[in-house]
């Protein structure tokens, strides 16, 4: 038995001790916001927090999460649209919109741990997201209106 | 009718807040993707609370909802909002109050007899059928608040989802107008706006589908779950021409989760057969998968020794030959002899991945009578068919709940996966969900066929193009799976169109003496059709040609290219708009410039490529400028989306794609993300986009930018180095 703490509310899972955290998440627990990419560490499609740093979901045995606040795209923002969401929203960013929530969570991690992150910064934190429609230019001008929002 | 400002944030908030917070603006597909559009009700007094559906596009509710109908798949290129927009802006909605329903099967929904999202064709053939039936349901609204009113209804209008006066003392909504609408009789030939009176069409209206997009809430053919459901994932032989020898699914069937281990024969043409591992849920069946493929013997079939290089050989040996004739201009032979200077050179492109971002996925539930297919699809139609075929029901009995899709790409005009859901499901007759893992996605793609070709060619005394003798050789995706696509060339040969794509009609320059020939190779490899097709080739010969001739003429690239175009009316404006954009005239210390054009489907689109030398003696691109005539813009956000994310998707081809064959299957070193190499967030130049305005037609915009990019970058390293780069990738 495996306890996940997933957007603040506690699971009680029976699964295989290798069973990675990403379809603990999407098969059990009905959170498909998180998605599925390569299985190998390379697309970030399937990234979540933990202990809030983004990490991908697809490598890491569910079990090795027990006990830390994970949160997903659908708790990411508390009862309405998080800052990063808005932005996302505002510079018009998802075209087919898959890798979206693994990009918005790095970001949103991103913007945590440093509020005004200059493009280097930006360039280091998403460089593991991949995006087949290539929105990278609207996720750099989204993060950058994010921070710009956030202080004022 | 006033224009209103439109700022995206404040659409996006309006929508929110009409939709109750994070609630969805439209319906997501689901149980609602197949019903019909409700029929006109017979008859009507117009106080009682119906609903007027006028015809296959919209329903108007008695609430003042009004629901429009979804043709095309939306991949990303935004047809969910751009089609509707263009309902809304003859009916004068309030488009606050619209939704959009993914709809299957009115024959109004056909091109060519088929429902299928293809060839950036969506909004250019759905400009006027859909602004029709906007404006026929305009017009009996209006006559129903006349007859109503008693007024001529000349001195009616619509605006924001009610008829008014245009005195402005009265009006009716529409949905207190809708049972009275439904009586009144379909005018023959309602009139269309005019673009200065649009109020919706060429503004930038927030996507409809962003906000689910942001949330994690939207549902692709990957997260379809319901109750009973099996999750399937494949393995297929490890080459193009393998099969199944024997397998003991023991191992497989010993994880705690796998229910079955069963052998599934090819759905199609270029498609293995192979076994599925079915289980509670993905991680169970790909554990089972993994513990299958040590026990499996495959046939690889008689592509066993099948690679790259091989590959590579014989198609170069083709083409140095004469080939099939596809297209002839003049006396190109003798041309060649009597030009002032010649070149011969001969490019190679790889085979290409899709790699779209969500896996192939799909799930079917066949039963005795009906079968349920959820998916997201391009080949709507074909689905169907093909449901309809595996599952013993007649199409009618097929109902498709269009999901999002996670990229289309062309990948998704296949029905390999939705195959592979219904054989199983039909096996064990409950619902299963078939998801190949990203190694089954790359290494059983149908790839942008690989292509050698070489061309002569020669410039005349002023330095003008004379000859052009171009021999592209590739596989073709029509000949196995599309057959009505061959054609027969001038002198009798089977001709795959798409293989002289961009070379043929559309090719943009003058000069008298000009052959195409095109050789099919049935090389074996599977083969299909990858966002910008063949001209993601061919444009990229033939503009990297034109700058080898440019430079043999110790031209500008650019004055070359506009003193040399057959019909300077539309591209000559294109070519001017990259110059004033990229500086073109202004050189960079450092940075090294290139240019390329093409009419792609009648959109006119043009690239300059920036490149620089990094610390580490590399060669990057630094910035993109990209402009276009596409006619009218419906939408110029979503358009600038498509200009934008496709040339990146051109330049991730040009700098770093490729499938290597080995053992006649993908190398397992190019079968995951790993090796096979996409662009990435901190290799992405600026991309700077720029459109004529225009009052024309529209053209498409998914795909025109893929494919000037790759020249236009080969072109900037030429520029910056002096070497002339003639196999792609090149980074
Ligand atoms: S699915 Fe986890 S990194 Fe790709
Ligand atoms: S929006 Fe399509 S993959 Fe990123």
């Amino acid at each position: 038995m495996v306890s996940l703490t997933v957007n603040g509310e506690v699971h009680d899972l029976d699964i295989p001790d290798d069973m990675p955290l990403l379809w603990a998440l999407r098969d059990l627990l009905g959170l498909t916001g998180t998605k599925y990419g390569c299985g190998i560490g390379q697309c970030h499609a399937c990234a979540v927090h933990l202990d809030g740093v983004a990490v991908p979901s697809c490598l890491m045995p569910a079990a090795s999460a027990a006990g830390r606040q994970i949160v997903t795209i659908e708790g990411l923002g508390a009862g309405g649209l998080h800052p990063v969401q808005q932005a996302w929203l505002d510079e018009g960013v998802p075209q087919c919109g898959y890798c979206q929530s693994g990009q918005i969570m790095a970001a949103a991690a991103l913007l945590a741990a440093d509020p005004a992150p200059d493009d280097a910064a930006i360039d280091a934190a998403m460089r593991p997201n991949l995006c087949r429609c290539a929105t990278y230019g609207r996720i750099r001008s989204a993060i950058h209106l994010a921070a710009k929002e956030r202080v004022s | 009718m006033t224009a209103q400002p439109l700022s995206r944030r404040s659409l996006i908030q309006a929508s929110l807040a009409a939709s109750g917070g994070l609630c969805l603006g439209f319906r997501l597909p689901g149980n609602a993707a197949a019903r019909q559009a409700t029929p006109a009700p017979e008859s009507g007094t117009g106080s009682e609370p119906v609903a007027f559906t006028p015809n296959a596009w919209l329903t108007i509710g008695p609430d003042d909802a009004v629901e429009i109908a979804l043709h095309k798949a939306e991949m990303g290129q935004g047809v969910m909002t751009s089609l509707p927009m263009l309902v809304a802006e003859e009916l004068g909605a309030d488009w606050q109050r619209i939704t959009v329903r993914n709809a299957y099967g009115d024959p109004a929904y056909g091109s060519f007899g088929f429902q299928f999202t293809f060839g950036s064709t969506s909004v250019a053939s759905s400009f006027m059928p859909l602004r029709i039936a906007g404006a026929t349901a305009r017009d009996m609204l209006i006559a129903a608040a006349a007859q109503r009113w008693g007024v001529d209804p000349a001195t009616l209008a619509t605006r924001d989802g009610a008829v008014i006066d245009r005195a402005g003392s009265r009006s009716a909504s529409f949905g207190e107008l809708a049972g009275l609408a439904a009586t009144m009789a379909p005018p023959a030939n309602p009139p269309l706006k005019s673009p200065a009176e649009f109020t919706l069409l060429g503004t930038p209206v927030p996507r409809l589908d962003a906000p689910a997009k942001v949330t994690g809430a939207a549902i692709y053919g990957i997260d379809v779950m319901m109750e009973g459901m099996l999750t399937a994932v494949m393995l297929r032989p490890p080459s193009f021409t393998g099969a199944v020898r024997s397998f003991d699914p023991a191992p497989a069937l010993a994880i705690p989760g796998v229910r079955h281990v069963l052998e599934i024969p090819s759905s199609g043409p270029d498609v293995t057969g192979g076994i599925a591992i079915v289980a509670d849920g993905f991680w169970a069946a790909f554990s089972g998968r993994r513990a299958l493929a040590a026990s499996v013997e495959w046939d690889l079939g008689p592509n066993a020794a099948q690679d790259t290089s091989s590959l590579i050989e014989t198609f170069t040996a083709l083409a140095m030959q004469p080939g099939p004739l596809a297209f002839a201009d003049g006396m190109a032979e003798k041309a060649i002899a009597r030009s002032t200077k010649t070149l011969d050179a001969t490019y190679v492109t790889p085979f290409l991945a899709h790699v779209t971002m969500e896996p192939m996925s799909a799930a079917a539930w066949v039963r005795p009578g009906a079968v349920d297919v959820w998916t997201g699809t391009q080949g709507q139609s074909f689905v169907v068919m093909q449901a309809s075929a595996i599952g013993g029901v007649a199409p009618d009995q097929v109902t498709l709940h269009q999901q999002f899709l996670g990229c289309g790409l062309g990948r998704r005009a296949e029905s390999d996966v939705t195959g592979d859901a219904l054989q199983i499901s039909k096996n064990l007759g409950v619902p299963v969900k078939v998801i190949w893992p990203r190694e089954e996605d790359i290494a059983h793609d149908f790839f942008r066929p690989m292509s050698v070709q070489r061309v002569q060619a020669g410039i005349d005394s002023t330095g003008a193009p004379f000859a052009w003798i171009h021999h592209t050789v590739a596989d073709s995706a029509g000949i196995t799976r599309f057959p009505t696509f061959i054609a027969t060339g001038p002198e009798g040969d089977e001709i795959d169109p798409f293989q002289s794509a961009g070379l043929t009609e559309s090719f943009l320059y003058a000069m008298p003496h000009r052959r195409i020939e095109s050789t099919i190779a049935r090389s074996g490899v599977p083969v299909g059709f990858w966002r910008g097709v063949g001209e993601t080739q061919n444009i990229f010969v033939a503009e990297s040609v034109m700058d080898e001739l440019a430079a043999l003429a110790e031209a500008d690239p650019i004055a070359y290219r506009l003193a040399n175009l057959a019909d300077p009316t539309r591209a000559a404006a294109v070519l001017e708009l990259a110059r004033e954009k990229s500086g073109w005239d202004a050189p960079a210390e450092g940075i090294g410039r290139g240019v390329a054009i093409a009419d792609y489907g009648g959109t006119i689109v043009a690239a300059v490529a920036e490149v620089a030398r990094t610390d580490d003696g590399s060669v990057r691109p630094v910035r993109l400028v990209i402009a276009a005539d596409c006619g009218f813009v419906v939408n110029p956000d979503i358009a600038r989306q498509q200009l934008e994310g496709g040339a990146l998707y051109g330049l991730s081809a040009a700098m770093g794609e490729r499938v290597e064959i080995a053992a006649g299957g993908v190398a397992p070193a190019t079968a995951n993300l790993d090796g096979y190499r996409l662009l990435r967030f901190d290799e992405a130049p600026i991309v700077e986009t720029w459109l004529v305005p225009s009052d024309a037609a529209p053209s498409g915009l998914g795909e025109p930018a893929v494919v000037v990019v790759p020249p236009a970058l080969a072109n900037a390293i030429y520029a910056l180095t002096g070497e002339r780069r003639r196999e792609l990738p090149l980074g």
